[in-house]
């Protein structure tokens, strides 16, 4: 079994991902029709089922050059979030920009600012926890903010491929990793990267125009009570204070708002800006790292945890051929003399003409119409035989009677099979007797039954070949159901005309 | 060739009680040596091994029938003074007469030698002959357990309880029945438990081997049942827009979704054919069956849908639809509409017409072409059905497989539909029946899969 000659080292998870677009392929009719020898290798390497699926799929998938395919793939969507992520750290900076240059005269509004900074932050943030929550609430749906871009970006991917196979390996992937567990956590991680750059970006540009120009931060109300200003400015600012970012006092705050009767003190600019850069970092940029970091911990561990669904039928058929039951050895003692078979002409029979007839039954249940059959008229009844003792002890009574000139019939079941242990009981009764002898098979209709019209038939030919072999005249080999009153009577009638027009009157 | 932990089984028997029969259906191999209603089928000793833990580790083999016992019998007979059963076993195998006339018999004796245990095969339509009784004596010379087996125990003419009778008067109580052809799991786990009764040693061999049977089976069972919901989300999503009012467009949408379903259905088939490992010439065989059964009826046809206890249409359509209808619940609108159109189309759908953007499509005058809830009854009446009869097939079977047709009922009568297949009906792109867009949800997909496959695994026995 050749090793993956891919040069990037394939993952477990990889390799299911492998599996499950291959799969897909299989499904959608592609692949090699003759997957033999893949499977074979898979048995050979052993394993538990999943197992032996991947080890098939990737020796398939290898001669498709799929890896190479699917590499592509992920550098694309590799390039592609690294994109959006360098969008977002540019939409931050222009939003940060714009904010901070909206307002003339470099009076700025600091509530005005940081709502503007943060806000849609927020509200993002917010709906990513909600769409979470539905998602665990059973209906499996991932953060729908980005669902509709993230299937916007596989169409896009989807439609650089060329070739029907890899675009259904494409789809395939994309709608793994886009969907359940893994789509929840890869596209929450996706969404806090793109945050975290974009808020990046704003501090970036926040700081460079803080540095390069001087922005007085006031605040403002018309209806408001100025305590709770100051209230939630002290709020606000505990949590960039123990990063170290916040040093308002209360004259400071009270001193920055707009029109007040003393003018702000000479650290109060200094002191706003640290806020605001603080605020930017607290509430912004650390939620946003730490939950980019649980992501990519939850993206890491579902990938771990991620197995084939071997129940879909695209895995379980090959259940029989990967894990099968049992393995053939082969003939281990040959047959060295198999004689050759010949069917018996099949030809109607008739029992010889009339005269005393012994009849004997071999290893048959007694007739539905009674036994010694009716046909037999003025019969020595031998009796039926059902083991070798009872057998002896008939032929015995037979040879005893040689003197009379007598027939024998004997009466045999379709039902049994015409084999070596019947030839030489059909033999022993041939050599016990020196008259006419004639065999009855009987029970036809059920062993059709049993085995079908044409089988039966074909067993008909085997017992009448048998016969014949033992030494049984072919034209007194009759087949007649002593278990059908009906066909019994038919056969006596028809007899009896026989009778009536060949002897005299 | 297993090293010293192998189990060697020898199957033996009269020719034409099913030996071969009986080893295809332990191995799930189809093509395993040979299987004729004619006496002396097998001619040569044959060997297959079963899997326990991905190793072969219990070898099985076939021998040819004992056909001329009694003749054995008397020989082996002469070599009484050349000491034990084993030894005038021997004697024989040495003898002339095990390379002429008896040499089958010979055969089979050399391999009761080089086995553990033996499995005597019985045809449980026969009386006990002497033959039968000669058998087993010739057997017991070799001194090997041995376990009777009642083959044909499901014939109408089986006599399984008088068989019990008289082995039993000759000691030989571990008898077990099984049917080659009608398999039951319960009866292949009593023939490895006697199998382990008689050998300790190998008890854990054939424990693991019992566990891992019973494993497959449940896996099984439960893939079969995902195949079915494969299939049941594939018809309930497809859907075709067309132009509402335009009868040939409407004609022509409703013949293609019909062809996706029926060869959508196909596909399934086959897929549990391979799934419980019957051969592709079976799948021929039940092609063949369905095109002269029931199976050969429209699946769309009103017919099919009475034979399966359900009525065609709803409510307003039925009167309308002469034959067949159209199952519009397009709200109201276009009731009347559809309705006359439905004597037309001979097609039974059924619009699904809901929120936003379908919405904007009805007042543009679309509507979604679907698969009527009960053509998904009669779907997953139809393939529960195979799955009853292919749980219960031995891989022995020569036959097609059987479906109880007319007793059957479609599922979940009077109730709706489970909740995973409705579900279904409003996610197009969970169809793979129609082109998917790239990155159509798997995991969604799968969740509802596997709701309704618990649905049906309530339906199985
Ligand atoms: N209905 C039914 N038919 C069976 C069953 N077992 C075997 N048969 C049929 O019985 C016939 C003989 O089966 P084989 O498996 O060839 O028997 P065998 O013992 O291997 O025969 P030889 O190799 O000739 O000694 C075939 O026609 C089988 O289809 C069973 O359980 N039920
Ligand atoms: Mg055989």
């Amino acid at each position: 079994m050749a090793e993956v000659s891919s040069p990037r080292v394939i993952t477990p998870f990889q390799r299911r991902l492998l599996a499950e677009a291959w799969r897909r392929i299989e499904e959608t009719g592609g692949g090699p029709v003759d997957t033999t020898h893949a499977e074979l290798a898979a048995v050979a390497q052993g394993g538990d089922f999943e197992t032996r699926v991947l080890n098939r799929a990737q020796a398939l998938a290898l001669s498709a050059d799929l890896p190479r395919a699917l590499h592509g793939l992920q550098q694309a969507i590799r390039r592609a979030a690294w994109t959006l992520i360098a969008i977002g750290g540019v939409i931050g900076a222009v939003a940060a920009r714009s904010t901070l240059n909206a307002d003339h005269a470099g009076l700025v509004n600091f509530y005005w600012v940081l709502v503007a900074l943060l806000g849609v932050h927020s509200v993002a943030l917010l709906m990513w926890f909600v769409s979470l929550l539905f998602s665990f609430s059973g209906s499996n749906v991932p953060p729908t903010p980005l669902r509709a871009p993230f299937e916007a970006l596989a169409r896009m991917l989807a439609s650089a491929v060329s070739g029907n196979v890899q675009r259904s390996a494409y789809s395939a992937w994309m709608g793994i990793i886009g969907s359940g567990v893994l789509g929840r956590w890869g596209l929450s991680a996706l969404l806090h990267a793109f945050w975290l750059a974009a808020l990046g970006g704003m501090l970036a540009v926040t700081l460079l125009m803080l540095s390069a120009r001087q922005f007085d931060f006031v605040w403002e109300t018309t209806i408001l009570p100025d305590e709770g200003f100051i209230k939630l400015t002290e709020r606000l600012q505990d949590l960039p204070a123990r990063l170290g970012l916040g040093s308002l006092d209360r004259e400071t705050i009270l001193a920055s708002r707009r029109a007040a009767e003393r003018a702000p003190p000479p650290g109060a600019r200094r002191g706003w800006s640290t806020l605001l850069i603080g605020s930017l970092i607290a509430y912004g940029m650390l939620p946003r790292i730490a939950l980019l970091a649980f992501s990519l911990l939850m993206l890491g561990r579902s990938r771990g945890r991620y197995r084939l669904d071997l129940e879909l039928p695209g895995y379980a058929r090959l259940r029989p051929r990967l894990m099968p039951a049992s393995r053939r050895i082969g003939v281990v003692d040959a047959d060295i003399g198999a004689a050759a078979r010949r069917d018996g002409e099949l030809r109607a029979g008739r029992l010889p003409a009339a005269r005393e007839t012994a009849v004997l039954g071999i290893e048959i249940d007694p007739p539905g119409t009674g036994w010694p059959p009716a046909l037999a008229i003025g019969a020595q009844d031998l009796g039926i035989a059902v083991e070798r003792a009872a057998l002896d002890c008939a032929l015995q009574r037979l040879r005893a009677l040689q003197d009379h000139p007598l027939s024998l019939l004997v009466v045999c079941s379709l039902t049994a099979s015409p084999d070596r242990g019947m030839a030489r009981v059909l033999r022993d009764c041939r050599a016990a007797h020196h008259g006419p002898i004639a065999l009855l098979l009987t029970q036809r209709a059920r062993t059709a039954v049993r085995l079908g019209e044409t089988a039966c038939r074909e067993r008909e030919g085997d017992w009448r070949r048998i016969a014949i072999a033992t030494g049984f005249d072919a034209a007194h080999i009759l087949v007649l159901d002593l278990d059908d009153a009906e066909e019994l009577r038919e056969f006596l009638l028809a007899r009896d005309d026989r009778h009536g027009a060949g002897g005299p009157a | 060739m297993n090293g010293e932990t192998g189990l060697r089984m020898a199957i033996v028997g009269h020719t034409n009680t099913g030996k071969t029969s009986l080893l295809r259906t332990l191995t799930r191999d189809v093509a395993f040596g040979e299987i004729s209603a004619r006496p002396g089928t097998t001619r040569h000793v044959e060997a297959t091994s079963l899997m326990v833990g991905g190793r072969a580790r219990v070898d099985l083999y076939d021998t040819p029938g004992l056909e001329d016992s009694t003749t054995l019998l008397a020989l082996l007979g002469e070599y009484r003074e050349r000491g034990d059963g084993i030894d005038r076993i021997r004697s024989f195998l040495d003898s002339a007469a095990a390379r002429g006339e008896l040499e089958q018999e010979a055969k089979v004796l050399r391999q009761v030698l080089g086995s553990d245990v033996l499995l005597y095969v019985i045809d449980a339509r026969e009386p006990m002959l002497g033959r039968h009784r000669d058998e087993l004596m010739v057997l017991g010379l070799a001194a090997r357990p041995l376990i009777p087996v009642l083959n044909f125990t499901g014939s109408a003419e089986s006599r399984e309880s008088a068989w019990r009778e008289h082995l039993a008067r000759i000691g030989l109580h571990a008898v077990v029945a099984f049917d080659t052809v009608l398999f039951d799991p319960a009866d292949e786990r009593r023939l490895y438990e006697a199998v382990q009764a008689m050998l300790a040693p190998q008890y854990d061999l054939l424990q693991q081997l019992i566990e891992e049977r019973e494993a497959a089976w449940q896996a099984l069972r439960r893939s079969a049942a995902a195949t079915v919901a494969d299939l049941l989300i594939d018809a309930a999503g497809a859907a075709r827009r067309v132009r509402e009012g335009n009868a040939a467009e409407m004609s022509s949408a409703s013949t293609w979704l019909q062809e996706r379903v029926r060869e959508r259905e196909e596909r399934c088939i086959r897929q549990l054919m391979e799934l419980f490992a019957f051969r592709s010439e079976d799948v021929v065989a039940e092609r063949l069956a369905i095109e002269h059964g029931r199976w050969q009826m429209d699946l769309f046809a009103p017919e099919t849908l009475r034979r399966f206890g359900l009525s065609a249409g709803t409510g307003a359509v039925k009167g309308a639809a002469v034959g067949a209808g159209i199952d519009v619940i397009a709200g109201g609108l276009s009731l009347g509409m559809a309705a006359t159109l439905g004597a037309t189309i001979g097609a039974l759908w059924s619009t699904v017409d809901r929120f936003g953007r379908k919405l904007l499509d009805r007042l543009r005058g679309y509507v979604d072409l679907r698969v009527d809830e009960n053509t998904l009854r009669v779907l997953a009446a139809r393939e529960l059905q195979l799955i009853d009869a292919l749980l219960r097939r031995g891989h022995a079977s020569l036959s097609q497989v059987e479906l109880k047709g007319d007793a059957a009922r479609a599922p979940w009568p009077g109730a709706d539909l489970p909740a995973a297949l409705r579900r279904a009906r409003h996610h197009p792109e969970w169809s793979t029946l129609i082109a998917r867009g790239p990155g159509a949800p798997e995991a969604e997909r799968a969740a509802a899969l596997h709701a309704l496959q618990e649905k049906l695994l309530q339906q199985l026995p």
